[in-house]
């Protein structure tokens, strides 16, 4: 190829001009890296033109440079073509994962907490069922003793507290008419294994008579015993487990009389 | 120029940047090109508003290897203003109607014109009138070499040879100026400088 000609055809110059076809400037820009001559004679062509453009000009309004940077300014706002549009995406990529392992954690955490409020919450409503069974069942037991101490021909005699244990208390319901007797332990202190609390109905000039031995249920405190003719008393002594034939006086706990 | 190898490279960093200076630097004159195109100094400030939004987002596909930045620049305006012309379906023979007096007034000593530019103005000032109007027409005003023909009533032949001789012209000018013209910018300059 002939530099010399392609720099007399005249080309070059319509390429600054920006005259030529796509296929035409892309021979020129071919031409132009081959060809250091070309460039040079380009670069001069070029440089003319650009001092034939900035003479005589017309001043552009003041206002104007800054017009068109805050547009710019605008559109930077809104993404610009420089690599912040990247950073940008990147940095609210990382903001929403963020977000979402936090709202994930939160979800767990108010999963995991509801979850335990239902537990205790189930929890206490079997609580609160046993509790009203446990007072139906109260109730009716009191209701049952009631109705017991109520009973026609009833007598109660208090067993008092011996010196061995002052505090304690029980009652006997006596009731010579239906022949029955029932013991209300009200209150007796704790004794030791192998020991076992046993009533006695007292009579006059006889022997006490074993009416059997029990052990303090916190639960049911009026239990039937056997009905003793005559008795005049009655009492509560600490014998062996499985009672004894005679009553051991020295460990009466509770004593009292009718009348 | 070391100003314009500056900017190149801010192209690639910092776009906004670049056209900052792109503005200061080659701001009046490209303004220049859209007030001849389009006719009017308001519609050639939106030109400038979209030819330098083009330019910001085009940034870095500017290459350096395949002409100076100002030819880049001017050609984004010229297609731009161009554009606009065809859509508000502007009439080119309002501005052929005033044609010579633009010409004129393009290659006049201007009040505005800097002390710098007086040396190469005298020196253009020589060149031909016939070329001077083929380059004017086709670099700065954007006309096609078939919208000359149409113009001026002058074959295609003709167009493309007075623009290679036009230009050929212009170079010997500037080269003969040289001097003149480094003497005096070094002057304007030191004046800019004083006056500061």
């Amino acid at each position: 190829m002939d530099i010399k000609a392609i720099i007399e055809s005249g080309i070059l110059e319509q390429y600054v001009l920006g005259l030529l076809s796509d296929e035409e400037t892309a021979k020129v820009e071919q031409y132009a890296k081959d060809h250091p001559e070309i460039r040079s004679a380009l670069n001069d062509i070029e440089g003319a033109l650009a001092t034939v453009a900035q003479l005589g000009t017309i001043p552009m309004p003041k206002h104007l440079p800054s017009k068109i940077l805050g547009k710019i300014d605008e559109l930077e706002a809104e993404g610009g073509p420089n690599a912040p549009v990247q950073k940008k995406t990147n940095f609210s990529f990382y903001i929403l994962l963020v977000v979402s392992i936090l709202l994930a954690l939160l979800s767990y955490y108010l999963y995991t907490q509801n979850q335990s409020y239902q537990e205790s919450l189930s929890q206490q409503q079997q609580q609160y069922a046993e509790l009203e069974e446990m007072c139906g069942e109260e109730k009716n037991l009191l209701q049952a003793k009631l109705e017991l101490i109520r009973t026609k021909g009833n007598q109660q005699i208090i067993l008092g507290g011996t010196e061995n244990a002052p505090e304690a208390i029980a009652s006997v319901y006596y009731n010579t008419e239906s022949q029955k007797t029932y013991f209300d332990v009200m209150s007796l202190p704790d004794i030791p294994n192998g020991k076992q609390y046993q009533l006695w109905a007292l009579k006059d000039g006889e022997n006490p008579t074993d009416m059997g031995v029990f052990d303090v249920d916190p639960n049911s405190t009026l239990i039937e015993v056997p009905f003793v003719e005559g008795a005049i008393g009655f009492a509560v002594t600490i014998e062996d487990e499985g009672g004894s034939p005679t009553p051991t006086l020295e460990t009466m706990i509770i004593v009292g009389t009718i009348g | 120029m070391n100003n314009e190898s500056h900017i190149v490279s801010l192209l690639q960093s910092d776009s906004r940047k670049a056209v900052q200076l792109i503005l200061e630097q080659y701001g009046d004159a490209l303004y220049t090109v859209a007030v001849k195109i389009v006719g009017s100094k308001e519609v050639a400030e939106e030109i400038m508003q979209d030819a330098f939004v083009k330019v910001w987002k085009k940034a870095a596909q500017y290459d350096a290897n395949k002409g100076r930045l100002f030819t880049w620049l001017i050609q984004i305006v010229r297609s731009t203003a161009i554009d606009k012309v065809r859509i508000v379906n502007f009439q080119r023979n309002r501005a052929s109607q005033s044609l010579d007096a633009n010409v004129y007034d393009s290659m006049k000593f201007s009040e505005e014109m800097q002390i710098k530019d007086v040396g190469l103005h005298k020196a253009l000032s020589t060149l031909d009138e016939k070329y001077r109007i083929i380059i004017e027409l086709l670099y700065l005003q954007g006309y096609t070499q078939s919208e000359i023909t149409e113009e001026l009533g002058i074959p295609l032949g003709t167009v493309k040879s007075r623009a290679k001789i036009g230009i050929r012209e212009l170079r010997k000018l500037i080269g003969e100026s040289g001097m003149i013209l480094l003497f005096m910018s070094a002057i304007g300059a030191l004046i800019e400088k004083l006056m500061n």
